[in-house]
């Protein structure tokens, strides 16, 4: 009954291989802008300004309790809706904007969060000794601040962008072709019959690369701790 | 050189500094003592700008300051004039012992590289770290770490350093190296504020003590004034919690 | 151009709040298994034990490797032959049809959450001091004791806004479960929107359930963690 064909699945790989391109633009693009929007919101949570404030926290808890499959649909159908009142058509839009705007928002909440935290991290009187010798506020957290809390964000940073490459498989939904919307193709194109092989040469793919991302994460902590005092937390 | 007058700070409801006056010349040593809560370390934040008083006036030299209305260009340039020695030493974990003294000269002076390479190194022998140069602040002890702080803020040659509990945060044995080297600089005639519990540095280096309690300056006067004469009741008590007949050792 | 069917959107808000008792079904199964058995492979893991510390990294990294979406569907291509296969050996009269999907989700659910909470839990055990430990060695306690009364609880409240996000996080991948054709609040609004091309309207309702259902779990969450940390002093 259950007919597995191991070497229909290492023909498969090669057949998918290709497709990761478009997986690897749409990580990057969404990487790009999210990080943008992620500083922006965490400027607003830290800021000075109540109304900014209240306003990226709300982002966050709407982006934290929104699935992405949600997300996703939701920019799809509703932008060119919202477009369409300021008369913009956007129906002709590759399907690469609308995922690369639904996953920049989700994963620029995401990054606010990291970048918040790590700020934080990094003790007040850094900050103090810093423009007590002179420093401007420019100087003190470009050359200080900003070191010290990118040892902190670095990791939770490339975590999230596993995390990301594996949301990203949802956008086959929308018909995208990447890697996983190939292989949805190819498995309906053969009517299900080796559906199995299939899949698991997917999941080979993105194990191989998770593997490859988790083991560089691991070497990078290991060289930013050399040397350097650990945030005393308490 | 430095003169203070009627700070005030509130934290809430809490004051905390209840209008206080004084003043400093070129070359003073002056030590604030005082129980804690008395507004000591609020009042030297203050005096660097860490906190925001509340209503007063401080003129340092030409420049004038009313801390209600102090701007930006103002706290910035009584910034280049001061230094400040942290509780928890403050040295930036992310650079070398040396590093952390160029910081304040090369991008706080504007110093050229070479010139604030060899004031800093001659900062660093002078509180004794000749071979620290190029330890982390992590790989360093406590003692060590407060003396790169000092050394950092004498590269500065700043008009006056401001010392906030220098030595409270270390083990009893490191006291002694960090209280030598300030000795030694308080010897040179440099100017020093010092907020500290340790009487025998009031005692011996300081030429001026300036008593505090409750937000208020209780009494103020030359060592042998307040250490052996008095004059209120308040400094009394207070001397004879810290100054105990017999001392010993644990 | 179009405006919203504010009509539709109220109508479909109870039709999607109508599939959250199966959201919720399968997350809260998901839990109860993943629980004691993501805690009891943690222990494997800081233990080290030799040949299920080497299965349970492999088990782990698949499974944080590669998309839920995907091990779904891994899940619904090989189960159901296995199933049949089972039942064929039992000779019952069932068929694969009759299995209702949803064991399918608990199944996958399970499995996924079961890695999760295996790092989950390692990393707040971690945190606790191992001279806690000791000292309760030291005053007799036995090892089991000495986990139930005094390291456990320490670990819990670090482990607890982990916790609160796995849960959100596995009522919002519950959306996945179209796949499977479980009626859960996605399909069911997408369902509704279909005569109507109402998909707008549709997700925004879908939105606002998970939005309601993740915000009052969150809201339990932060309300049990501040007893926790009642009856612990914060050292300065």
């Amino acid at each position: 009954m259950l007919k597995f064909d191991f070497f229909y699945l290492l023909e498969q790989i090669p057949k998918l291989v290709p497709y990761l391109d478009v997986t690897f633009l749409v990580l990057i693009l969404t990487l790009f802008f999210g990080t943008i929007l992620g500083f922006v919101l965490a400027g607003w949570k830290l800021g000075k300004s109540l109304i900014l404030r209240k306003l990226a926290y709300t982002f966050t808890t709407a982006m934290r309790c929104t699935p992405s499959i949600v997300l996703l649909f939701l920019v799809y159908y509703g932008l060119p809706a919202l477009a369409s009142i300021f008369a913009f058509d956007l129906n002709d839009l590759s399907k690469i904007f609308f995922v690369v705007t639904a996953f920049s928002l989700s994963f620029g909440n995401v990054m606010s969060e990291i970048i918040r935290s790590s700020y934080l991290a990094v003790e007040r009187g850094q900050y103090e000794a810093a423009v007590s010798v002179g420093l401007t506020r420019f100087d003190a957290f470009r050359r200080i601040i900003l070191p010290q809390a990118s040892v902190v964000a670095l990791p939770n940073i490339i975590n999230s962008i596993l995390t990301l490459l594996k949301e990203g498989s949802l956008a086959y939904t929308i018909g995208l072709i990447d890697v996983m919307g190939k292989a949805n193709l190819l498995i309906a194109m053969n009517y299900e019959a080796h559906a199995l092989e299939t899949l698991l040469a997917l999941s080979f793919i993105y194990w191989s690369i998770s593997i490859i991302i988790e083991n560089a994460n691991g070497l990078l902590e290991q060289k930013l701790s050399k040397g350097r005092t650990f945030i005393k937390t308490v | 050189m430095l003169e203070v007058r009627d700070i005030r700070k509130a934290f809430g409801n809490q004051e905390v500094l209840s209008g206080i006056s004084f003043s400093i010349e070129k070359g003073d040593v002056a030590v604030i003592l005082g129980p804690s809560g008395s507004g000591k370390t609020t009042l030297l934040r203050c005096l660097e700008f860490f906190e925001q008083a509340d209503s007063g006036e401080v003129l340092f030299d030409d420049i004038d300051v009313d801390l209600r209305t102090v701007t930006k260009e103002q706290i910035k340039a009584i910034r280049q004039k001061t230094a400040f020695v942290f509780q928890n030493y403050n040295l930036f974990n992310n650079k070398t012992a040396l590093e952390n003294v160029l910081e304040g000269l090369v991008i706080g002076r504007k110093i050229p590289k070479k010139e604030a390479e060899s004031i800093a190194k001659e900062a660093l022998d002078k509180v004794g770290l000749s071979d620290k140069y190029d330890y982390y602040p992590g790989q360093l002890s406590g003692g060590q770490q407060q003396r790169v702080g000092i050394a950092r803020a004498i590269a500065l040659s700043p008009e006056i350093i401001f010392f906030d509990e220098p030595t409270s945060a270390l083990d009893p044995e490191l006291i002694g190296e960090v209280l030598t080297v300030m000795r030694k600089i308080a010897q040179e005639g440099t100017t020093m504020l010092v907020v500290t519990h340790e009487m025998s540095f009031a005692q011996d280096v300081a030429n001026k003590i300036i008593f505090m309690d409750g937000g208020n300056i209780v009494e103020e006067g030359t060592p042998r004034q307040i250490f052996t004469e008095p004059k209120e009741e308040r400094t009394r008590q207070f001397l004879k919690r810290m100054l105990p007949e017999y001392t010993y050792y644990i | 151009m179009q405006t919203l069917d504010l009509h539709f959107m109220w109508e479909a808000f109870f039709i999607a709040l109508s599939g959250a008792p199966i959201t919720l079904l399968i997350t809260v199964v998901a839990l109860l298994i993943s629980i004691p058995v993501g805690f009891f492979f943690s222990l494997v893991r800081l233990n080290g034990t030799p040949v299920l510390d080497q299965l349970c990294r492999i088990y782990i990294s698949f499974v944080r490797g590669t998309p839920l979406i995907i091990q779904i569907f891994l899940i619904y291509n090989v189960m159901p032959i296995l199933v049949e296969r089972f039942l064929r050996s039992t000779h019952s009269t069932m068929s694969i049809f009759d299995v209702n999907p949803i064991w399918y989700a608990f199944l996958v659910f399970s499995l996924h959450t079961i890695a999760i909470l295996t790092e989950v839990f390692r990393s707040a055990l971690k945190t606790v001091q191992k001279s806690q430990l000791e000292a309760a060695h030291s005053v007799g306690l036995s090892t089991f004791a000495a986990y139930r009364r005094i390291i456990i609880p320490q670990a819990l409240v670090t482990a607890l806004p982990n916790l609160c996000n796995a849960t959100t996080n596995l009522i919002k991948n519950t959306s996945l479960c179209y796949a499977l054709s479980l009626r859960e609040i996605t399909l069911r609004a997408k369902v509704a929107a279909n005569p109507g091309y109402n998909y707008i309207e549709a997700y925004i309702d879908i939105f606002l359930v998970y939005l309601i259902i993740c915000s009052l779990v969150e809201y339990g969450f932060k309300k049990y963690e501040k007893r926790l940390k009642a009856y612990q002093c914060i050292s300065a």
